[in-house]
């Protein structure tokens, strides 16, 4: 326990109830910058009502149980504006009303504009988006729409990342760079992120979590039949 | 493609287009002088400037800008902030019912009602009275037709904020709101910070044309500026109305030149707010990205909208229940809180009076609902068949013409071109008219749902029955029973609802409910003006029920309709 809270985020035994009963079995983990956990199981096992509870957007019909700690500070009753948590979701949201550099200010904290310009410059340089500043954002392709998606949660400099089935919109080759890109990402940000997902394939680690058994589950050493079936339906 | 589009656009035109057109035409000549008929016409500016030489024009001009501009600027901000404030309180669901049945209430009777309500003599004072007031007589204040067009501009308001509510619901449907709203959030911004950069700007380009359009016809409203506005002067529209329908034939002429005036002050005041609207856009560019303002959010703002929503909805059903207590009383003394005396008397009393308008009124409310909607169907399968997007701006504003160019600048000249061809006082002529104004909403209503269609089983039904005619009649239109049935309520409401076009086209031969209600509205008997104001509110109130309940009877053991 002790070893756990030194972690950026932490989930002790985590459940979301609905009138009384629990949608999952209590849920726990820690996580450091840079580290991803996976997690899987099939719809209708409480994924988005676990981000939900993370992110600060449950339902208000749903009950919350355990801590939710982000550097050592519970946020359970903080709202979602206050939590510096990024989401990103299957649809990358871009806001129609603004350029590539609008969306990506938009999430900057304020400051000098100079500064606040460079970065956004910086960020685009590192998604190979150099001079794409006043571009539309309806002109862009659609990995490049998903990069400044990722770049605009980033930038906002979030404690820790929720990616909602990120990649499940893009067509199988996009798929690939975009996971790429958005691991690179995390290491570079060094950010603890959180990502639910249907496809074994999103998986980069060696194990993930099944929210349906509530156990980590072993990618590598032949997972249990009936698991997979489960997490691909 | 390009071949299809102009088909589409002259069709269009003459449906339209083409009426509003003629009618401004044919305005425009008596306005500068030239009017068949009317001895030594010859062109001149001396209409034009009869016009700014009465007595009565500039102030009556400051009054029409004046209520227009307090009614529209407030019920569209209104009701933005309560969208904003409201979206995640427990309101949300009685803000989104609550608007159908208070569109569905005529501008007409509802301000019949509010004079009931707020008058000296009214329900407000006979409550507070005389405990509070010490009234025992009404008091001598001018609060309704009050010499600002204070009243006015407040009734024409209430009545705006559930349209305006509307059409930000409808826009709000076409994007993902919510996780727009929850992504801001997860940067930092407070809900008010997040509505006001990215949901207003999203939603705005689809609230232009119904925020030009209530201006436009909050300018030169007649009916309700007679039963709310002032009388000394009265509004601008009012005047020209009492100039077109003097005794005196000349004062056509002087009339026929202030609907010009009025037609240009509508298009100046929307290019204004158009110049405004690009000028804030400019303004707003680095504000909007500077980055949130970390605040937190301030639950007294949802504490005033609540309190904003209860006093409209309050207002409203007090104002249609006035109507009620009126219309079924016999005896009702001033202070007293209800009648003494109650009876149906004023109901069968005006049953001999009301025969006549009231067949009138549902004759041409269906025609005019049923001919809108077969050309509807017919540019829309048009539509659909070629895929034409209804999002184009050209098409947008055709549809939006006969609501945006103010009826009293091109009635006149209707009138005029029918007279010429003897056509006028007829009831199709009149059905006609009714129409231009009907088809805009019938297809407004429509469009959506029937392009959305899936063409599909349309294909699969002509491959089963052999007949193109017969699958598109038993499958798309059944399929889009509901639907349809809501747009044919909609157009006939619209239809009921039209004062000015009956008042010009009738020749004082078709008669209808509102062309009585309006004439009875000033002056005569509370009790008789009540029951009138309330038949102009039930005619249009059992087709909506009607458009509810028989496709609901009809697929009664079909679930997916």
């Amino acid at each position: 326990m002790s070893q756990a809270s030194k972690k950026v985020f932490n989930l002790v035994k985590l459940q979301v109830m609905f009138q009384e009963r629990a949608l999952f079995a209590p849920v726990s983990m820690s996580l450091n910058g840079g580290e991803l956990l996976v997690v899987m199981g099939p719809s209708g096992c409480g994924k988005s009502s676990l981000l939900g509870a993370i992110a600060g957007t449950l339902a208000p019909e749903l009950a919350l149980h355990g801590d939710v700690l982000l550097d050592g500070d519970r946020v359970n009753d903080q709202p979602i504006e206050q939590r510096s948590i990024g989401l990103q979701y299957q649809q990358d949201l871009l806001f129609p009303h603004l350029s590539v550099a609008g969306n990506l200010l938009f999430g900057l904290m304020r400051g000098d504009k100079k500064t606040r310009m460079g970065k956004v410059s910086q960020a685009l340089a590192s998604a190979d988006m150099e001079g794409f500043e006043n571009r539309d954002v309806a002109t862009l392709s659609g990995g490049q729409r998903a990069r400044v998606s990722l770049l605009r949660t980033l930038l906002a400099k979030p404690k820790l990342l929720l990616l909602d089935e990120p990649f499940s919109r893009l067509d199988t080759d996009l798929r690939q760079d975009f996971r790429r890109f958005v691991f690179a990402q995390i290491q570079q940000m060094n950010v603890p992120a959180v990502l639910v997902t249907h496809d074994l394939q999103d998986c980069p680690n060696d194990e993930y979590y099944d929210l349906s058994k509530v156990s980590m589950i072993a990618v590598n050493t032949e997972p249990k039949v009936n698991g997979i079936r489960e997490t691909l339906c | 493609m390009l071949y299809r589009n102009s088909l589409l656009i002259i069709v269009g035109g003459l449906v339209f287009a083409l009426p509003i057109t003629l009618g401004l035409l044919a305005t425009w000549l008596p306005a500068v002088g030239y009017l068949p008929g009317l001895k030594g016409s010859e062109f001149s500016s001396s209409a034009l400037q009869a016009v700014f030489s009465h007595p009565s024009t500039y102030s009556s001009l400051i009054l029409s800008v004046s209520s227009a501009l307090i009614a529209t600027v407030s019920a569209f901000l209104l009701s933005q902030w309560l969208c904003m404030s409201l979206y995640r309180s427990r309101l949300w669901p009685l803000l989104k019912h609550s608007i159908a049945p208070l569109l569905a209430i005529p501008h007409l009777a509802f301000s019949v009602g509010l004079v009931f309500l707020i008058a000296p003599s009214g329900w407000l004072m006979r409550w507070l009275s005389p405990t509070l007031t010490g009234f025992a007589i009404p008091p001598d204040w001018l609060i309704v037709n009050d010499n600002y067009a204070l009243s006015l501009s407040v009734g024409l308001m209430l009545k705006e904020i559930p349209f305006f509510i509307l059409m930000t619901l409808s826009a709000l449907s076409h994007f993902d709101h919510r996780k727009t709203l929850r992504i801001a959030a997860s940067l930092h911004y407070s809900h008010v910070e997040a509505w006001v950069k990215l949901i207003f700007p999203q939603i705005y380009s689809q609230l232009r044309l119904p925020l030009y359009a209530v201006l436009s016809y909050s300018l030169s409203v007649v009916d309700v500026a007679i039963v709310l506005g002032p009388n000394a002067p009265a509004t601008f529209a009012v005047l020209i109305n009492q100039w077109f329908n003097h005794t005196d034939i000349h004062y056509r002429l002087l009339g026929a030149a202030g609907a010009s005036v009025m037609l240009m002050l509508v298009i100046v005041l929307i290019t204004l707010i158009y110049t405004l609207e690009k000028y804030l856009k400019k303004q707003s560019k680095q504000w909007l990205v500077a980055g949130p303002k970390v605040s937190k959010n301030s639950p007294i703002f949802a504490v005033f909208a609540k309190i904003t929503l209860y006093v409209v909805l309050l207002l409203s059903f007090f104002s249609m229940s006035s109507l009620f207590v009126w219309s079924f009383s016999r005896q009702w003394r001033f202070p007293d809180a209800w009648p003494s005396r109650w009876s149906l008397k004023y109901w069968e009393k005006s049953w001999q009076q009301l025969i006549e308008p009231l067949q009138n009124t549902a004759i041409i409310g269906v025609s005019s609902a049923l001919l809108a909607l077969v050309i509807c169907i017919v540019l829309l399968q048009y539509q659909s068949s070629f895929k034409i997007p209804i999002k184009r701006s050209w098409w947008q504003g055709l549809l939006y013409l006969p609501i945006l160019v103010p009826q009293i600048s091109f009635l006149f000249g209707i009138q005029v071109l029918l007279v010429r061809f003897n056509l006028e006082g007829s009831i199709a002529s009149v059905i006609w008219v009714h129409l231009i104004f009907v088809l805009p909403y019938a297809y407004l209503t429509l469009s959506q749902v029937y392009l959305q269609f899936d063409d599909r089983y349309l294909q699969q039904a002509i491959i089963l029955c052999q007949s193109k005619w017969r699958a598109f009649v038993l499958v798309k239109l059944v399929m889009l029973f509901k639907p349809i049935a809501f747009s044919f309520a909609v157009a006939f409401a619209v239809s009921v609802a039209q004062y000015l076009p009956s008042l010009y086209v009738g020749a004082g031969r078709v008669n209808t409910v509102t062309l009585e209600s309006v004439a009875l509205a000033s002056g005569s008997d509370a009790r008789v003006s009540a029951v009138f104001a309330l038949w102009q509110f039930m005619l249009p109130l059992f087709v909506y029920i009607a458009a509810i309940v028989v496709p609901q009877m009809c697929f009664r053991n079909r679930r997916e309709l």
